[in-house]
């Protein structure tokens, strides 16, 4: 195994809303090798952006790292200063949000944008940055890049919009690209595309990964691990091939029956039931206990740690994990098994009333 | 989702009363400068309503033997050059300008906004004809129109008020007909295109019910300005005459003997700008409210 | 814009012929003998019909004319002309002044969402709004040249500083370009009470509509996109948050005119200042209608270029508009 170029160690999230907490990121760990592809999969609200906000330092105002490390190529990024972490944002660390619509500024042109990115961390002239911006369009697969460097966002399609993102992220070369669900915002027909150059470029330039997205149809295109997010903490971590043949932990095996994928019927999509748990409270065990069909009594009462089960590439935080036919069943088999009823600990219960429509 | 068309009709919802009381305890709670305004409204619709009473003089009691007195216990505000007291007269003049403000606006509301219903519902040649007459008043900075036409009739504080009612309705029905044509496609008033009769006069109706917030933020905002057109109109000679103490001509009377009474013109220029404040206050505050692009834009990441 | 301008001359034309009752007497002045206004009323062909009337009053007003001011015996264009540029240079600072102060405080409050310098910047942009320019007026000259003497009563020059040669009549402008230091700060002098006076206004407007565009500009993706582009923190504001916020703020160009309008006719006469807005305050106090309604005329005329040039700055500065 290769020295990872970024490694996230017990990362811990909070904002303030009001006069309340909200646990976003409760001790993410992960690492990231070079030219490596990490997934980070869950629903909304599990934490899975807020991570990525955090680790390049560009949580809003009212959000704050609470403790953890992130050490990217040996140093530690958040002890850095405000300079020299924006000579890494951009450079060495890049991000394509969302949606391309709001993510480009409506009154600059492409160019412009592009330009901006080169000149902000290359010592290059405005014609120089101008010609990189040009070839980088190209490379983006954007068809006569010269005329479309003085067009605006608002002339162009939104699978166009998105490899203008792209080709500005990518315009230094960085480590490491984190892409936020760079396709949801897109057509079905276009996604594929975008999805194809992002791993192309990639993998040109040796770029690694670290893929955002609730889709795990396009996790098993991208990716070679996946962390599984819930309600702030990683559940399940494991190679991509791994996550999708044995799925061990509840929330995973959830999540996957309810995509639609080959071998599957259509009539057997399954949602998992109930709703995520109220971030606002302090996390109190496992946060998908009130989901979870497996829950044992300790799943009440403590969170598992992430720990190696099975060869060493599989971690996972669960005190009762699905077994490979229990995973393919979506329940648990054993006829004498009952999931276990909330303790009497009145904060808990209140927090499965609310969770549990 | 799909509601009951009823529900619409029959205001959705918590009942009136507590969407009042929870809206008044969320503005409050919002800003302090919302408070501060409250309270200045507050105490200016007070002082209109019981300042001749709490007057320590008569506003036009003519004292020769106590004319420019500086302020002093007997005569807070002092004195101007015909012995009037100064509070008293101040105090008695936000009652003229609260009333003046209240007919300028009520005659501009009424007038502006039912044009603008007509203009929005019926569209067509109406609506054409209404478009380009209120295009006409607005095609002059407000205030000068005014003035002009209150020049042209001739000074007097019922050709002020005229005036300005004159120039401040077109803002309305411009203002309504742009809520109503987003409105015309809701439910119940298509409902009521449908239906007819009685259903018709429900919708009309909800469709006020509908506008009316816009229109209170509109309104609030606009007081101050009435206020401060009205005053502005005096100083140039056009509105009120002496000896009627409304602010605005107690400046400009007071203006030629700044330098020997500076408080003569500046105590009721201080009651002005502070009533206006706090008008302009809460007219702010409303509309932050009331907007919804302002409201809770606090999240952003998931 | 034909219409508009076709509008304001028949609102005028309706001022100065239908309202009042009889417009020779208007036209005559309010001292007038009947045989003078008998004879007025012949030169102006008041006796024919409105339609004919006002056909005349269009040519007339073609041909640039606007009547004679009984006050200055002048024609009401000459005098226009005149006064005009004083009003162009007060009014021209106080936007620069009012904006460029507004768009600072406007800034700030946003940055400081929440914060007390947001309810500050507020507070303080409300008051603008809210003083009334001519006691604001008369405060300041009480204040600073009555009791403190540190800025002169009125007027635009001392009169030991010779004034510039005169180019556009904006003295400040004339003395720049012509390399006059002592009338230009001479000049500024007199400028700073009118213009904070009139600025007042603007400064309130502007913070207020530059607080709400940045807000929301704030709340937009590609400002998170440019922080994670590794750019500078001014660069964000310079080109990504103020850029977008100025649109809004140039829309709002119109109503700050209306308000410096309204200032300019209270500010200039307390300030003796030797302005458009001087010379409509005495028409109106003469019952100098020729006047007053050429200075009405005027005026609503700039007020339909300057939302013209509004519309022309928003082409400029929003693509969306400029390619579609």
């Amino acid at each position: 195994m290769t020295e990872p170029v970024l490694a996230v160690r017990d990362l811990v999230v909070r904002f303030r809303t009001g006069k309340r907490v909200v646990h976003a990121v409760n001790g993410v760990s992960f690492e990231l090798e070079a030219a490596g592809a990490l997934g980070l999969v869950g629903e909304s609200g599990s934490g899975k952006s807020v991570t990525s906000l955090a680790i390049l330092r560009l949580l809003p105002r009212h959000g704050w790292i609470e403790r953890g490390e992130v050490r990217f190529e040996g140093r530690d990024l958040l002890a850095l200063s405000a300079t020299d972490m924006r000579t890494m944002r951009g450079a060495r660390l890049s991000m394509v949000l969302q949606d391309p619509l709001s993510s480009l500024n409506p009154v600059l042109s492409i160019g412009e944008q592009i330009e901006e990115a080169i000149r902000a961390h290359a010592d290059a002239s405005r014609a120089e940055a101008r010609r990189r911006a040009a070839e980088l369009l190209a490379a983006v697969g954007i068809p006569r890049p010269d005329e479309q460097l003085d067009r605006f966002p608002h002339q162009f399609s939104g699978g166009m919009r998105q490899r203008v993102m792209i080709a500005t992220a990518l315009a230094l070369r960085p480590t490491v690209l984190f892409a936020d669900e760079p396709t949801t915002a897109l057509d079905v027909t276009v996604q594929a595309q975008v999805l194809d150059l992002l791993r192309t470029l990639t993998a040109e330039m040796g770029t690694a990964i670290v893929l955002i997205s609730h889709d795990l149809g396009v996790m098993a295109r991208m990716t070679e691990d996946i962390c599984v997010m819930y309600a702030g903490f990683v559940v399940e971590q494991a190679p991509t091939e791994e996550i999708f043949r044995r799925p061990s932990h509840p929330y995973t095996v959830g999540l996957l029956r309810s995509i639609p994928h080959r071998g599957v019927a259509r009539g057997a999509l399954h949602a998992i039931d109930g709703a995520p748990p109220d971030l606002e409270r302090e996390p109190v065990g496992c946060p998908f206990a009130p989901r979870c069909a497996w829950r044992i009594e300790a799943c009440w009462r403590e969170m598992p740690p992430l720990v190696a089960a099975g060869d060493g590439a599989h971690l996972l935080a669960c005190h009762h994990p699905a077994t490979p036919e229990e995973a393919a069943a979506g329940r648990p088999l054993d006829p004498g098994f009952a999931p276990a009823p909330p303790p009497g600990d009145v904060a808990a219960a209140a927090a499965l009333l609310e969770a549990t429509p | 989702m799909i509601a009951p068309a009823r529900a619409e009709v029959e205001f959705g919802g918590p009942t009136r009363g507590r969407v009042w009381r929870r809206g008044i305890a969320s503005f409050l709670s919002a800003s302090w400068l919302n408070v501060l305004g409250a309270a200045i409204v507050l105490l200016v619709v007070f002082v209109a309503a019981f300042g001749p009473a709490i007057a320590p003089h008569d506003p036009n009691h003519i004292d020769l033997l106590n004319v420019l007195k500086p302020p002093s216990g007997a005569y807070p505000f002092g004195t101007d050059n015909l012995g009037h007291d100064m509070l008293s007269r101040v105090l008695a003049g936000a009652r003229i300008s609260l009333v003046v403000a209240v007919i300028i606006l009520s005659l501009s509301v009424a007038f502006g906004t039912l044009l603008g219903i007509v203009s929005g519902l019926m569209g067509g040649l109406v609506d054409e004809l209404i478009q380009r007459v209120t295009d006409l008043f607005l095609a002059f900075p407000a205030f000068i129109l005014a003035a002009a036409i209150a020049a042209t009739l001739g000074p007097s504080l019922y050709h002020t008020v005229l005036a300005l009612a004159v120039v401040f309705w077109p803002w309305y029905t411009r203002l309504a007909r742009g809520q109503v044509l987003s409105l015309r496609e809701r439910e119940f008033v298509l409902a009521s295109r449908v239906a007819g009769g009685r259903t018709r006069w429900i919708a009309i109706r909800h469709l006020l019910v509908n506008i009316l917030p816009i229109i209170v933020v509109q309104v609030s905002l606009d007081v101050g300005y009435a206020m401060l057109a009205t005053s502005a109109l005096s100083f140039l000679g056009l509105g009120a005459q002496p000896p009627t103490p409304e602010w605005g001509a107690l400046i400009t009377d007071g203006r030629s003997f700044i330098q020997t009474a500076w408080w003569w013109p500046t105590f009721p220029g201080l009651a002005l700008a502070i009533t206006v404040l706090g008008f302009n206050l809460l007219g702010d505050g409303l509309r932050d409210a009331i907007d919804p692009r302002l409201r809770g834009s606090l999240g952003g990441v998931e | 814009m034909v219409f508009v301008v076709w509008g304001v001359t028949l609102v005028t034309f309706f001022l100065s012929r239908v309202v009042p009752g009889d417009p020779a007497r208007l036209l005559a002045g309010p001292k007038a003998s009947p045989v003078e206004i008998a004879h007025i009323r012949s030169i102006y062909g008041l006796d024919e019909p409105l339609l004919v009337q006002y056909e005349k009053y269009v040519v007339d007003l073609v041909h640039g004319d606007l009547g004679q001011s009984f006050v200055t015996r002048r024609a009401v264009t000459t005098d226009i002309a005149t006064f005009l540029p004083a009003t162009l240079e007060l009014s021209g600072w106080a936007l620069l002044i009012g904006f460029g102060l507004g768009l600072v405080f406007g800034g700030f409050a946003a940055y400081g969402r929440g914060t007390p310098i947001d309810g500050g910047s507020r507070l303080f942009a409300i008051a603008g709004l809210s003083v009334p320019a001519f006691w604001l007026a008369l405060l300041l000259q009480l204040l600073f040249h009555t009791r403190l003497g540190w800025f002169p009563l009125g007027g635009r020059l001392s009169a030991s500083v010779a004034p510039p040669p005169h180019l556009t009549g904006i003295i400040t402008l004339d003395a720049l370009v012509t390399l006059h230091v002592r009338a230009f700060l001479d000049a500024l002098w007199h400028l700073v009470l009118p213009v904070a006076a009139l600025a007042a206004g603007v400064f309130g407007l502007m913070t207020r509509i530059v607080r709400t565009a940045v807000l929301d500009v704030l709340g937009e993706d590609f400002v998170r996109g440019a922080e994670a582009k590794g750019l500078g923190r001014w660069r964000i504001i310079r080109r990504h948050v103020m850029r977008n916020a100025m649109l809004p703020a140039v829309t709002v160009l119109g109503l700050e005119f209306g308000l410096l309008a309204s200032g300019v006719f209270v500010v200039e006469a307390v300030f003796q200042w030797p302005g458009l807005g001087s010379y409509a305050f005495q028409a109106i106090q003469a019952s100098d209608y020729a006047a007053t309604l050429g200075a009405t005329l005027v005026i609503a005329l700039m007020y339909v270029i300057t939302n013209l040039v509004v519309d022309l700055a928003y082409l400029y500065l929003d693509p969306r508009i400029r390619y579609t």
